[in-house]
């Protein structure tokens, strides 16, 4: 299903935000500087020795998708993988403790961790494995507490957690909109610690709704499309890529590769 | 009516109160807040608070020199950001960089100097005195001076051009027998063919990458940390839509480079000389070239493209097209690389490659490879003898006595066998300024640390890629422990001690001279990061000025050098034809016997930053353990039919077997490695993640690597077999 069909760009100013990212993966050059300023920008606590990639907490994962053809026909492309914001979430549906939302305010899908009891339910129904469970109790190493980002605190073990959009940039920003006596958010106000950090630009985040945004624009490029997009989840995370292989591989590949590193 | 509450009633009351419970909130509530407290406990950090504000330095983690600012709260970094707009690196930072912060903190970080005990491979430290540790150093430089001894002192610097290099190469000249010795990590041994071909110094020239429509890159890790990252990634974000941009890698592995390129070559490991040859044939014979020597042209017409494929495993077609496409999509640029944890080519190797520049005429002002001023040394290192510069290759087996290892880190592997093998048996004392405990420090007999990332004042000479001189100084951000020596100040103590001569000043007074000397030059600009503005140096008035901009992260950048011809001294470089040619010879037939005992060939990969002696951010787990997108430590890949034939089996342990040793690596099938080949990863062990409890040297794939006389260890015979 194109979820692109299904998110209204009207020119109704009044309406909330509805927050998407398109990324693309033609500029994506797996340097993976995205995911540790994701970690910086949100507290994620660093690995402990006995970690793994299915005990690990890593909210937005990088892929090495291949075109299936072996040496020396074989091409990559990199594909981060994190919470695809969906607009009818699975993660929502399953959670006995209401501690997932859909933010009318922003469409971003929250994780209130002091609901969260640990049951894991959303952990298994998210489609993308985007969500990590905390095994241990969140720890730095000595004296690199000081380091922690003062806008994001650290969650508790046994709670589920995934990325959020970098929802404390989003009030920080409309706490400063507000303090200049604005209720909407100028494009470039709030960003993500990914599109931030991403050296080649291949990550564009706004508001679908704004027509005028540089996001809206690049949900309508035909080269645009959303991972698992059959499942009807209306992810309101995009790739983007002129190769028509990767369109082809890389939802079986992401589905493979998710099924054999099961988190938790 | 009287009603007996029996026992049945009780039961009855309780069982149903319990069922009915289950159909209130008590039991959830109950559960809910059971988790609750059993999550929360003190040990959990809570974030810092305070005024937040941002403050803009230099990154020194490698020797890119990004700029970088820092969002502080109550003056405490909690997170770097690349510039945006800055001339360096346009708002790009390394996954390293991002967690810079957190260096001052890490775990094995060195508070005091400390003695080390190396007991078959575990070390064990305990406090030294840091005058104890100048006393041998000095009396061990005075027997070396009344014996008569042609013994070493040497100090070995990863990372030349800086203050600290100078006063090394101050203290070095004043004592017998110094010398200072540089590795070329930092890049430059991998420009070797091109100094040798030109005859010019490495350290004075750049590349226009941004010029560049095509970029042939041979090996060069363009993806995984290369010169200046941003400026490559640049060009990927301005053209990789409109296609004005063609990457071309030239490398074995299928690396990050490589399937981020446009077009990816995988030629036979040890073979890129022979395709740059092939390259130069088809650019003759097709006349792209004008003019070429000719006895050039002899060597170059044996290499036609059948021949080349043969040696190469390269499609004919692919090796002419590729030479079309340099001729006809130009400018073209043509790198030639060092692999971050598999070293550099050899100098006969490098000259092919670096000759296809001559031959498109790329060398020369406001070409494709251009010459750059020298920034220029503090007053207090001019009109002064230093050491000259010898290259790590170049300093005799089994000679040096006393090893100072610098404290800064090149980013690139350097097998610590290559430094072993220079030390004279069992008399060598090595201390290092590391002010950590891990890498290469763990080799030494004591450390005395050294201030970290952001502690204290450092100067920041060009990356070897950069098209103009630059300079820029990082200023601290945090006090470092009471404890830790700035490397300069013990290199004064020891002069003191030995009756050196040495400047009075401070290592900031130093750094600051030498900013002065780039004031009065007058030339070029300064960027300056708080408010995005570029300022002639000629417009700062003082030199007072100067330095208050430097403070502030600003950045100055020389003026192009305009009026200097390169000229090519010889397309075969000091080698002459003959011996580059008999190498090309080695390299074109297979040694047979050697493929009979050793049939697999071992090629070691890793990142940049990750391979090096130095800490990394813990969150680096978030691309290696958490996630496995990078390989760790001694992850071998191999091709699933390599494996089958060795009858290895996928994640478990096998063994490989070169000339050097045996290591024991997990197995990792992968069908776009070329058959035969097995490249293993050098990553960053545990204790540069997070710290150990017990400190171990731990055998990496450089341990088993053939490092030959050249510095190279690109490629190694080898046996794999199961465990």
């Amino acid at each position: 299903m194109d979820t692109r069909k299904k998110i209204k760009t009207d020119n109704n100013k009044t309406k909330h935000p509805q927050y998407g990212m398109v990324v693309d993966l033609d500029k994506c050059t797996g340097c993976g500087a995205c995911s540790v300023a994701c970690a910086v920008e949100n507290n994620q606590q660093p690995a402990t020795p006995d970690m793994c990639s299915r005990t690990g907490n890593t909210w937005r994962m990088m892929y090495k998708v291949k075109n299936g053809e072996p040496f020396p026909d074989t091409k990559a492309v990199f594909v981060p993988m994190f919470c695809q914001q969906c607009d009818d979430p699975p993660c929502k549906y399953v959670c006995p403790q209401n501690a997932v939302e859909l933010d009318p305010m922003t469409g971003i899908v929250a994780q209130i961790p002091e609901r969260c009891f640990g049951c894991r339910y959303c952990h298994a129904a998210c489609p993308y494995e985007a969500r990590y469970f905390n095994w241990w109790d969140p720890k730095w190493p000595e004296g690199m507490e000081k380091t922690l980002n003062p806008d994001v605190s650290p969650r508790m073990r046994g709670v589920v957690e995934k990325c959020n959009f970098c929802h404390g940039r989003w009030q920080s920003a409309r706490a400063k909109a507000a303090a200049e006596g604005r209720r909407e958010l100028r494009e470039d106000e709030y960003k993500t610690a990914c599109q931030e950090s991403c050296p080649t630009e291949a990550i564009t985040f706004g508001d679908l709704r704004d027509p005028d945004s540089k996001v809206s624009k690049l949900v309508k490029d035909p080269d645009t499309f959303t991972i698992l997009g059959r499942l009807g989840t209306k992810p309101k995370v995009f790739y983007r890529t002129t190769r028509s292989w990767v369109r082809r591989t890389v939802d079986r590949d992401i589905y493979s590769e998710n099924k054999e590193k099961v988190h938790g | 009516m009287s009603k007996t509450f029996n026992r049945r009633d009780i039961i009855k009351l309780v069982g149903g109160g319990l069922a009915g419970m289950v159909f209130t909130p008590i039991p959830w509530k109950l559960l809910d807040d059971i988790s609750i407290w059993t999550q929360n406990w003190s040990w959990i950090p809570v974030p810092p608070k305070g005024e937040i504000n941002s403050k803009y330095s230099i990154c020194t983690i490698c020797t890119a020199g990004c700029g970088i600012r820092a969002r502080c709260v109550a003056g405490q970094p909690v997170s770097l950001w690349g510039i945006k707009d800055h001339p360096v690196n346009d708002g790009a930072l390394c996954p390293l960089g991002f967690g810079g912060h957190h260096l001052a903190y890490h775990p094995a970080r060195l508070r005091h100097p400390v003695k080390l005990v190396n007991d078959n491979n575990t070390i064990t430290t305990t406090e030294a005195d840091r005058d104890d540790i100048i006393s041998i150093i000095a009396d061990t430089i005075a027997n070396i001076g009344s014996g008569r001894s042609n013994e070493i002192v040497a100090a070995l610097d990863n990372r030349p051009g800086r203050t600290v290099s100078f006063a090394y190469r101050k203290l070095l000249a004043e004592i017998p027998n110094g010398m200072y010795v540089t590795t070329g990590s930092n890049g430059t041994d991998s420009m070797e063919g091109f100094s040798e071909i030109t005859g010019e110094n490495v350290n004075t020239f750049g590349f226009n990458i941004e010029k560049a429509k095509t970029i042939v890159s041979f090996g060069a890790p363009l993806m995984e940390g290369w010169g200046i990252p941003g400026r490559v990634y640049g060009a990927m974000k301005n053209g990789i839509h409109d296609k004005q941009f063609k990457l071309i890698q030239v490398e074995p592995r299928f690396s990050h480079s490589a399937s981020v390129a446009d077009q990816w070559i995988p030629v036979t490991p040890g073979t890129e000389a022979i395709f740059a040859l092939g390259i130069a044939h088809v650019l003759i014979k097709q006349n792209f070239v004008e003019e070429v020597d000719e006895s050039y042209k002899n060597l170059v017409a044996e290499y036609t493209p059948q021949r080349v494929s043969d040696i190469t495993g390269i499609r004919r077609e692919l090796i002419v097209d590729t030479a079309r496409s340099l001729a006809t999509n130009g400018p073209a640029l043509i790198l030639c690389g060092r692999e971050p944890a598999g070293g550099p080519f050899s100098h006969e190797e490098q000259i092919p490659i670096w000759g296809l520049n001559s031959l498109l005429g790329n060398i020369g002002p406001d070409k494709m490879i251009v010459p750059r001023n020298p920034v220029p040394a503090g007053k207090s290192f001019q009109d002064t003898e230093l050491a000259t510069v010898t290259k790590l290759s170049d300093v005799p087996d089994k000679s040096i006595r006393v090893l100072i290892i610098d404290e800064s880190e090149s980013g690139n592997a350097i097998p610590w066998q290559l430094i072993e093998r220079k030390l004279v048996p069992d008399k060598a004392f090595v201390v290092s300024l590391s002010p950590y405990l891990v890498g290469m420090t763990k080799r030494a007999h004591y450390v005395v640390p050294a201030p970290t990332h952001l502690e204290s004042y450092q100067d920041i000479p060009p990356s070897f890629d950069a098209r103009t001189a630059t300079y820029a100084v990082s200023a601290p951000m945090y006090t470092p422990p009471d404890k830790v020596t700035e490397p300069v100040e013990f290199l004064k103590l020891i002069a003191e001690k030995t009756g050196s001569d040495m400047p009075t000043g401070s290592y900031t007074d130093l750094i600051r001279e030498r900013a002065g000397e780039i004031h009065k030059k007058n030339r070029g600009w300064v960027y300056n990061p708080t408010n995005g503005r570029i300022t002639e140096t000629a417009d700062i008035l003082s030199e007072r000025q100067f330095w208050g901009l430097l403070n502030d992260g600003g950045y100055w950048i020389d003026e192009p050098v305009n009026d200097t011809q390169v000229t090519v001294k010889s397309l075969f470089g000091s080698v002459g034809k003959e011996k580059l040619k008999s190498k090309l010879d080695d390299i074109s037939r297979p040694n047979l016997a050697l493929q009979v005992k050793y049939p697999v060939m071992l090629v070691p990969f890793g990142w940049r930053g990750v391979v090096d002696s130095g800490p990394v951010t813990p969150l680096i787990s978030k691309l290696y353990q958490e996630s496995e997108f990078r390989q760790g430590t001694n992850r071998a890949l191999i091709h699933p039919d390599t494996g089958s034939l060795y009858r290895l089996r996928k994640d478990r342990p096998a063994k490989i077997i070169t000339e050097a040793g045996e290591l024991t690596v997990r197995v990792e099938f992968n069908d776009s490695i070329r058959p035969g080949v097995v490249h293993v990863a050098l990553g960053p062990d545990q204790d540069r993640i997070t710290g150990v409890k017990e400190v171990k040297i731990k055998e990496n794939v450089l341990s088993v690597s053939a490092v030959n006389g050249h510095g190279t260890w690109r490629s190694t015979p080898a046996r794999i077999q199961t465990v």
